[in-house]
């Protein structure tokens, strides 16, 4: 029994990240080499550094998500199957989202369970540990999806990587914000952790049910 | 009235209607100049420094509106394929960015003596920074990508997207910090 078009399309990107490299490892360490920077720029106080890890481990997710996006559409446009795609009958919506799925997973799943042990580095406690790894959970998958937005808007240009990342950033801020009051939360009593992560995955829903529609308008206009 | 939509008819109009505009326009800014630095008198707690305010709210005013109108356009560029949508996209955001620019820093020069500091990451200035860098990097997008046809597809995709902080600086004012 031939498997359907989109699990087809979602193990050949698994397979094709396994082969040529998907970025994941190069990925890890450059979240570590933000975490390593850190301390040199602030300074080794470890109480310092616990209050603001979360933050640390938020926006070194976040630029690392960044690096790992030329990825995402770039390769398929070079040979040609991004053409296959637009003109397929499987919905250029459905076909992105399991793109950015299977992109999530071999970029921001590593990201998300090496973060624990980073944030030991950055003399977290065990329960922040806790709530940043759930809320970069919940939020590496908008992260991945908003990022597609700019991925497809720069998807023709040779090195888009930086306007890429002004066209995301703007967009992510919210993601951001939620995600370090989430991230946060345990390390004083005032600052609760759910209220922020429910809209933590809010947004991550909400992302994922509309930037899918933005990121196949922007794949059909931009690479005509 | 949509036949005005075509440049053939609508340029003429615009060359009969322009000279009364412009004169309406400079009658209504010596109005409100007197207004503003003359007339109006200084406020009993900011003293002058509220002057500044007749400048800084028009300008958040017309900040907002004009990506309004930039999304009116990206729609009219992605549903219609107007070619005078794709050129109004595209001169209308600088226009907005200054306008943005003059805000945040008109808000700045307000905001020293009055709160006694040049910023604050409260919601509402955040999310006019925000649009601010909207606006820039739909300038961007439009200087990289050379067919300019494409280029106004691709900002009004842009646009769309990041019409959602309208309503978040809207509401900021009530949401308070970040």
């Amino acid at each position: 029994m031939s498997p359907s078009p989109l699990m087809a399309l979602f193990s050949r990107e698994i397979r094709v990240a396994r082969r040529l490299g998907s970025g994941s490892t190069m990925g890890i360490i450059f979240f570590l080499i933000l975490v390593t920077i850190v301390p040199f720029a602030i300074g080794p106080d470890l109480i310092l550094l616990s209050r603001i890890g979360p933050a640390i481990l938020w926006i070194a997710a976040l630029l690392a998500t960044l690096l790992g996006l030329d990825r995402l559409f770039q390769a398929d446009h070079e040979d040609g199957s991004l053409d296959l795609m637009l003109t397929s009958d499987t919905p250029l919506e459905l076909i992105v989202l399991v793109k950015c799925l299977a992109h999530w997973v071999v970029t921001g799943l590593p990201l998300v369970i090496a973060a624990p042990l980073f944030g030991l580095m950055l003399a977290l406690d065990p329960q922040a540990l806790w709530a940043v790894t759930l809320s970069l959970l919940a939020g590496t998958p908008a992260l991945a999806l908003l990022g597609a937005i700019g991925a497809a808007l720069t998807v023709t240009l040779r090195r888009g990587g930086l306007l890429m990342a002004i066209l995301i950033l703007p967009l992510a801020i919210p993601v951001l914000i939620f995600g370090v009051s989430a991230a946060s939360a345990s390390l004083s009593a005032t600052t609760p952790f759910w209220p922020p992560f429910l809209i933590l995955c809010a947004l991550t829903l909400a992302t994922l049910a509309a930037a899918p529609f933005a990121v196949a308008a922007a794949l059909r206009h931009m690479s005509e | 009235m949509w036949k005005y939509a075509n440049p053939t008819f609508f340029l003429p109009l615009v060359a009969k209607l322009l000279p009364w505009l412009t004169g309406a326009t400079v009658i209504a800014f010596a109005i409100g100049i007197w207004g503003a630095f003359f007339s109006a008198p200084a406020d009993y707690q900011q003293g002058e420094t509220v002057r500044i305010m007749y400048i800084h709210v028009p300008a958040a005013w017309l900040s907002m509106f004009c990506y309004a109108t930039m999304t009116a356009s990206a729609l009219g560029t992605l549903v219609w394929r107007h070619p005078l949508a794709d050129a109004a996209q595209k001169a209308a955001a600088p226009i907005g960015a200054a306008f943005t620019f003059i805000c945040l820093v008109t808000g700045s020069l307000w905001g020293k003596p009055m709160w006694g500091t040049w910023w604050v990451w409260d919601a509402r200035l955040t999310s006019v920074l925000v649009l601010f860098v909207i606006y820039l990097g739909l300038i961007a997008l439009w200087q990289t990508i050379e067919d300019p046809g494409r280029a106004a597809r691709g900002a009004a995709i842009l646009t769309l997207v990041g019409v959602v902080n309208l309503p978040i600086i809207k509401f900021s004012v009530d949401w308070g910090s970040i």
